[in-house]
């Protein structure tokens, strides 16, 4: 797997740290732990396959669908992001 | 007349052209070219239409003539990606995709409001819905790479916490004086 420059300097998960052991954990068929790993990875997954069939087919209401998947995938993302950073200070602290 | 008759044509049954039977081809084409082409003398094809063979398959694609805005799904795909890119690499390529979407969006609106006509609602929508996503993803990834600035700046008082601590104990019980 390839490292997170990020971590590597300073430590902390990065936003994207996770999604490549959710990945993995998703092609092994684990589906809960690919959602513990990176909650977001499902929703992006299925935002990038609804871009993508969206382009080719031109669905009549696809521009508003692929709106609101996007904003709920990006608020998945940060908000699952600052619960693991907050979770990560709590166990330095301890 | 006849020459921008047959171009629209042949441009227009592109994509319908198998649904409609063939006697009535010509009298659709100039109905067609008589809605296209609104500044031209309208002689003889908006009175009395002849009816249309399938109605419902002309008013689903109304648009057929139109084109699609430059760079709309590439707009929407950048726009989209910005948030995967934020990610990685310190935000940069999240800030780079977010700009790039958002500059061509800004230049399709403007083309897009010069004359709406002749461009597709659909791909209106796709550069609206790849404007929005830009803007998020770029405001996302400036936070992020403003953030991890800060973060690197002071990453030695916050982050080596358990090691600064180490090195104060191990300072109290042997200062080396």
């Amino acid at each position: 797997m390839g490292t997170c420059n990020f971590k590597a300097s300073t430590g902390l998960d990065c936003p994207g740290c996770g999604m490549q052991r959710a990945i993995a954990a998703l092609l092994k068929g684990n589906i809960w732990e690919s959602i513990q790993l990176y909650p977001g990875l499902i929703p992006m997954l299925f935002t990038f396959s609804l871009l993508i069939f969206h382009l080719i087919f031109n669905f009549k209401d696809g521009a508003k669908y692929l709106k609101f998947s996007f904003i709920i995938t990006s608020a998945i993302i940060v908000i699952s992001y600052l619960i693991k950073i907050i979770t990560q200070y709590r166990i330095q602290f301890h | 007349m006849d020459n921008q008759g047959k171009k629209t044509q042949n441009r227009g049954f592109e994509f319908s052209g198998e649904k409609t039977s063939k006697p009535n081809q010509a009298q659709a084409s100039e109905q067609n070219s008589g809605f296209q082409f609104e500044t031209t003398t309208t002689s003889g094809s908006s009175e009395n239409p002849p009816p249309n063979p399938e109605p419902q398959a002309q008013s689903n694609q109304p648009n057929f003539m139109q084109q699609k805005l430059p760079n709309s799904g590439g707009i929407l795909a950048m726009g989209i990606i910005s948030i995967v890119a934020f990610c990685c690499c310190w935000g940069v390529i999240g800030i780079a995709l977010g700009i790039i979407s958002i500059v061509l969006s800004v230049k399709a609106e403007r083309t897009y409001r010069e004359n709406p006509d002749l461009f597709t609602l659909g791909s209106y929508k796709n550069m609206r819905a790849g404007k929005i996503t830009a803007i998020i993803g770029l405001s996302i990834s400036a936070v992020w790479a403003i953030s991890s600035i800060i973060i690197i700046a002071s990453g030695a008082d916050i982050l080596n916490l358990n090691e600064s601590i180490q090195e104060l104990n191990e300072f109290i019980q042997d200062p080396g004086y």
